[in-house]
């Protein structure tokens, strides 16, 4: 019995895995250990759950492998940095590393582009009693966004995924996919609007 | 090309969901970094006035965030990228704070969200030109190919002529009122129209209105005014 006690005990202390990284609590207690203590075993955690991740996503945008290995480490670089304004009562410790590397996506173009540049800035409401439970609701909620994601009609998870991952505007999407503009409009908002329903957390979203 | 409402859209959706629905769909491009530069900065600034809107925004992030997730099976990372990233973290890290910026812009009469601020002090010249009786224009320099940002100020109970629009047309209101057959607008709101809308705003009487445009194509005017559109190119 004692030694089945240890042996739980020593896997859940294997922070580098990626099941370890699936817990929300988990990821959410990296990053603040990253912020409170310039923890540096919890960043590799979050490097190693993140990274390959990231890269996915940027590459998802035409962006060559090399690129977006180069951005996604920028990525992790600025979550280092910024670590301690992560707000776990406002999101999801995804939510906030998404939306630094979609900004890392912008500023590339801009630079790209000879652009000034200039980064979307955080517009997490600002929430400084943070409990457990708050934090806890947090994850919940992006769980069943995750989760209502996938029970998505195609045609509308297909748009969804489209206006993330190529960087294209709608109007584009609608050429492309010989949708009426309209019509691509109106399916994004019945799926915001089932994403809304089913993730249940109504405040969030008005 | 047909230029009314029915044409391009091949729905009889009443204008107030069409409306609702280019409203929450560039809500979630804005979310998801795909507008333009121009298109960032004119919902950047409504964001500023509306927590709703803040709330919605975030929302759309909670699913990047999940696409994250689910949706992007990990690419392995090079050989020596954790390595590499391991030995920048004691590097001290410059902060490139965005300073408050409490400009104040001699032409400029109502108050500007500071996002706004910083790109309007990055412009050359800020003035307004007459545009057509009745109205003037201000143009915002961005350096933003893909669309043109200015303001607009209508003086009061001036009716804008019929117009659709070629491209997507996004306008915010920084000052007064105006108000259109889909509804009355104020000061913080944001009306997103595109080439299946037609409408013909008319502006506060008692205030007038300046509202900051934003616009992929210039509009087009529909019925008599459409000869002197050839006028009205910026």
């Amino acid at each position: 019995m004692l030694d089945m006690a240890q042996e739980r005990s020593n896997t859940a202390s294997n922070v580098g895995s990626d099941q370890d990284m699936d817990s929300k609590e988990s990821q959410t207690n990296h990053l603040l250990s990253v912020a409170q203590n310039k923890d540096k075993e919890s960043f590799v955690a979050l490097f190693n759950y993140f990274a390959p991740r990231i890269k996915s996503f940027l590459m998802k945008s035409n962006m060559s492998p090399e690129l977006a290995d180069e951005l996604a480490q920028e990525t992790m670089l600025a979550v280092w940095h910024k670590a301690e304004s992560y707000n776990a009562a406002a999101s999801a410790p995804s939510t906030w590393i998404f939306t630094i590397a979609r900004n890392k996506r912008i500023d590339h173009l801009r630079k790209h582009a000879r652009y000034q540049t200039e980064e979307l800035q955080d517009y997490t409401a600002e929430d400084e009693s943070a409990g457990p439970s708050e934090i806890m609701s947090q994850a919940q909620e992006q769980e069943k966004i995750a989760n209502a994601l996938k029970a998505l009609p195609e045609e509308q998870l297909t748009l969804i995924k489209k206006s993330f991952f190529e960087d294209k505007s709608h109007a584009i999407i609608a050429d492309e996919t010989g949708v009426p503009l309209g019509t691509v409009k109106s399916r994004i908002r019945l799926a915001l609007e089932r994403l809304r329903r089913e993730s249940g957390v109504k405040e969030l979203w008005n | 090309m047909e230029l009314n409402g029915q044409s391009s859209m091949g729905t009889s959706a009443a204008p107030q969901e069409r409306l609702q629905s280019g409203y929450e769909a560039l809500l979630l491009s804005y979310a998801a970094g795909a507008l333009d530069q121009a298109q960032n900065l004119i919902v950047s600034t409504h964001l500023s006035y509306s927590d709703r809107a803040k709330n919605f925004v975030h929302s759309c992030e909670a699913i990047g965030g999940a696409l994250i997730e689910r949706e992007c099976a990990p690419e392995k990372m090079n050989a020596g990228s954790l390595e590499s990233v391991m030995e920048r973290l004691d590097t001290p890290h410059i902060q490139v704070n965005g300073k408050s910026q409490e400009a104040t812009f001699n032409d400029i009469h109502f108050e500007t969200p500071e996002c706004l601020n910083q790109s309007l002090s990055a412009c050359k010249s800020l003035s307004w030109k007459p545009l057509m009786p009745g109205f003037h224009a201000m143009d915002i320099d961005l350096a933003c190919k893909e669309s043109t940002a200015r303001f607009l100020k209508a003086d009061p109970g001036i009716k804008s002529p019929h117009h659709s629009h070629g491209g997507t047309e996004i306008t915010l209101v920084m000052d007064g009122a105006f108000h259109d057959e889909t509804g009355n607008y104020k000061v913080g709101d944001l009306i997103v129209t595109d080439d299946s809308f037609e409408h013909a705003p008319i502006a506060c009487k008692l205030q007038g209105c300046t509202c900051m445009v934003v616009s992929t194509a210039p509009i087009k005017l529909t019925g008599l005014a459409s000869l002197l559109n050839p006028f009205l190119k910026p």
